[in-house]
């Protein structure tokens, strides 16, 4: 629990993890970050308790317990997580899968990248933009439409 | 085909089909049914023999017939005349013998009596022409009423009758008929008739004498009664004793007898030899004495016995028929329909053959057909389970094949997708050893990091192509009409940003609108300017050209470059997954971009072929149906 931290990474794959928090090191944002290793302790994590400065969640789909897609139906139902920023981050290029999570309400939708430049980089933009440029309604509910 | 023939050919077609019999009546059954029936024509003939036979038989009955029923009827006919002729004939002569009995009982009887009697006698039998009542004294004279004058002298013909002579002599009464005023008879036959009556009187026996012949031409009888004498009182003049004395004139009685009984008939009566009475004619000529007999069928010759044994004879023959007209005849009709008869006769026989015939080929054709049948239905039947074993079979291996096809369209996406993280991650760790190691790694240690970099970049890349493969056999298609040049231009556009190297010159000719699924599409032309745009790369000017040909049921399309192309004898192979004809860079494909082209042409019911030769360059073409959906 980082009651500071602006990103829940929800992955179950040790790589990935690593690779990400290299990534983020190299730019100072491994501060900034959370990290859950399955859909189950993410929804416990952003549902059983408040919901801090976290501005976008970066959803793996295929996670053992509760996968993501039912991680992302139900932040959708939940009032307070309704508006927060959900980046799809998946190993699936498959277009069902893609149409699947923006109908489930999924802001965005990025295939993980493996590049021999540097590694993670792809997570870096993403996370530049959610965070530093995304605005998203201060407190959820007062501006619904 | 002779009766036996026909018969062996019944009872092999009855008990077995096959054997030589069986054929030769299948073959006449054939035969029969073309309309060629052949029956013998034995049956038929003897029919008609047979009623001609009979024909002649029922002519010479009906030839025979009427001759012996006419003879019959004359014999009938002539039996009832002789039988009426003597009974009443007979009662003639009784009727005369009862007065001959009863008058000289009457004891207060005179001459008047006697004559309102004979008188009376006379009327009621005809043929008694004259009754006298003569004395004995006066038996003797020659003529009933001459009172017994002699003769007259010379041969003078007398009178027979002479009432006047007779009421000269009280004693003899006559009584006759009238109009008979007395016959002349010559003296010899008064002589005659005189001893007849004295010899009656003198044997006290009834006679009858004659026929006579009158010199007028008249035939008589003479009957004479003897009377009883002395059995009567002595009466005044009146005899007691003596004779009846008749005269029976025949021909009258007889022709007021059978006149009313047998006209048509020739009828003739005899006494001896003389012939009393006659009516109609003979039937023919009378034969001579030489000539041939007379039928004994057509005349007929019967006794007819009288009183005081007397007998004639009655001779009838039939009428002549020989002169009715021949149309008439029963035996010409008997023979006209016998001919017709035995005729039909024989045709009904020879149709009921050629029926028989035909009833016999048509159970044999029905056997065959329902033989036929049976085994069309056994052959149906039998291919009938094969199609539907056969049926049943190409769903169950289209089913395994289907199952196989989905196990391994499966199996690619699961190892692509489960592989592509371990790999990258190889990736990623080593950008990450690079990176933050490189200070402590001398060059070639670095070298062999970049190496495992690669193998494993291109390892995710491959793995990234066999996914889309995937992707494009499972993916639907959504058709609709697809412009293709602009669609192409940013194609090109696409494929020229992603790609460092030298710009190619690429020219886009006409290109039609096709019916296709717009992504998809899309996907072939980016792997085909991609290949040509990196396998023209190293070519000093490269040049792509794009166009389109047409034919009547597709468009076709063609990407050409100026690269480094390929011998055409690998060209069975360029459509394969992972198939690469140069040792490219691995970077630069994934080794599945011509396969998802023919994946999805073929998808469309499209095709695609190439056509190259080493370093000249290669043309890939691609043909969309017209009427692809």
């Amino acid at each position: 629990m980082n009651a500071t931290a602006e990103i829940l990474m929800v992955e179950d794959n040790e790589d990935d993890i690593a690779v990400a928090l290299w990534a983020f090191s190299k730019h100072n944002l491994q501060g900034r970050v959370e990290v859950v290793r399955d859909g189950q302790q993410a929804l416990d994590r952003v549902l059983a308790q408040p919901l801090g400065q976290i501005k976008v969640i970066l959803l793996d789909l295929r996670m053992p317990r509760v996968d993501g897609r039912e991680v992302l139906r139900r932040l959708r139902a939940d009032e307070r997580t309704r508006t927060v920023p959900v980046v799809v981050i998946s190993s699936s290029s498959h277009a069902d899968d893609i149409a699947a999570c923006y109908r489930l309400g999924a802001n965005s939708y990025v295939c993980k990248r493996y590049s021999t430049a540097r590694a993670g980089e792809y997570l870096i933009d993403v996370v530049h933009y959610w965070v530093d440029l995304n605005r998203i309604p201060e407190s959820p509910g007062q501006d619904q439409k | 085909m002779n009766l036996t023939e026909s018969a062996a050919s019944q009872r092999s077609a009855e008990s077995e089909d096959r054997g030589p019999t069986g054929v030769r009546a299948r073959v006449a059954a054939v035969g029969d049914l073309m309309g060629l029936t052949i029956v013998s024509l034995w049956p038929t003939a003897l029919t008609f023999f047979a009623g001609l036979l009979a024909t002649l038989g029922v002519w010479m009955l009906a030839e025979t017939y009427p001759r012996s029923e006419r003879t019959r009827t004359l014999l009938t006919v002539a039996n009832g005349m002789r039988q009426v002729l003597e009974v009443r004939l007979n009662d003639h002569l009784r009727g005369l013998q009862l007065a001959a009995d009863v008058w000289p009982r009457f004891s207060a009887a005179d001459a008047a009596d006697w004559k309102a009697t004979a008188q009376m006698f006379l009327q009621q039998h005809s043929g008694f022409v004259v009754v006298a009542l003569v004395p004995p004294a006066a038996v003797a004279a020659a003529v009933p009423g001459d009172g017994g004058e002699a003769p007259g002298a010379g041969g003078e013909p007398l009178p027979l009758f002479d009432e006047s002579a007779a009421e000269a002599r009280p004693n003899v009464l006559v009584a006759r008929t009238q109009g008979v005023a007395g016959w002349l008879v010559g003296a010899e036959l008064g002589e005659r008739l005189r001893a007849a009556r004295q010899s009656a009187m003198d044997e006290q026996r009834p006679s009858i004498d004659g026929p006579f012949t009158s010199q007028s031409g008249q035939s008589f009888y003479q009957l004479v009664l003897p009377l009883e004498a002395g059995a009567a009182p002595e009466g005044a003049g009146r005899p007691q004793a003596g004779l009846l004395c008749a005269v029976l004139q025949p021909a009258p009685l007889l022709e007021s007898l059978i006149s009313e009984l047998a006209s048509g008939y020739f009828l003739a009566v005899h006494d001896d030899g003389a012939l009393v009475y006659t009516q109609g004619t003979p039937p023919r000529p009378q034969p001579s004495a030489e000539g041939a007999e007379p039928a004994d069928d057509e005349t007929v010759e019967l006794p007819i016995r009288l009183l005081m044994a007397k007998t004639w004879t009655l001779e009838m023959a039939r009428p002549d028929l020989s002169e009715l007209p021949p149309m008439f005849s029963l035996g010409r009709l008997v023979l006209t329909g016998g001919l017709i008869f035995s005729l039909l006769l024989a045709g009904v026989v020879y149709l009921g053959q050629v029926a028989r015939v035909r009833a016999r080929a048509l159970v044999i054709a029905n056997r065959e057909l329902r033989s036929q049948i049976v085994s069309t239905a056994v052959a149906e039947g039998r291919v009938r389970r094969i199609n539907e074993s056969l049926e049943a079979r190409v769903a169950e291996r289209t089913r395994a094949l289907d199952e196989v096809v989905t196990e391994l369209e499966t199996f690619n996406y699961s190892v692509s997708h489960d592989l592509r993280s371990p790999i990258g991650a190889i990736v990623n760790f080593t950008s990450i050893l690079s990176e933050d190691y490189k200070d402590r790694l001398d060059e070639a240690g670095l070298d062999i990091l970049r190496r495992v970099a690669g193998c494993a970049q291109n390892a995710v890349t491959m793995m990234d192509g066999l996914l889309t493969f995937s992707h494009i056999g499972q993916q639907a298609l959504t058709p609709g009409t697809v412009e293709t040049r602009p669609l192409v231009e940013a194609a090109v556009e696409e494929v020229l940003a992603a790609h460092p190297g030298p710009r190619p010159d690429v020219s886009i000719g006409a290109l039609p609108s096709v019916t296709a699924d717009p992504t998809m599409l899309r996907t072939v032309w980016t792997n085909l300017l991609s290949n040509a745009v990196k396998f023209s790369e190293t070519t000093p000017e490269p040049s792509i050209e794009i166009g389109s040909q047409s034919s009547p049921d597709e468009d076709i399309f063609f990407v050409r470059d100026n690269g480094v192309g390929f011998d055409m004898k690998h060209a069975a192979r360029l459509f394969n997954v992972f198939e690469q004809l140069h040792p490219t860079p691995r970077s630069k494909g994934h080794g599945v971009g011509l396969a998802i082209v023919s994946r999805i042409v073929r998808r469309h019911g499209g095709r695609v072929w190439a056509q190259a030769a080493p370093g000249k360059g290669a043309t890939f073409y691609f043909a969309i149906p017209r009427q692809a959906a």
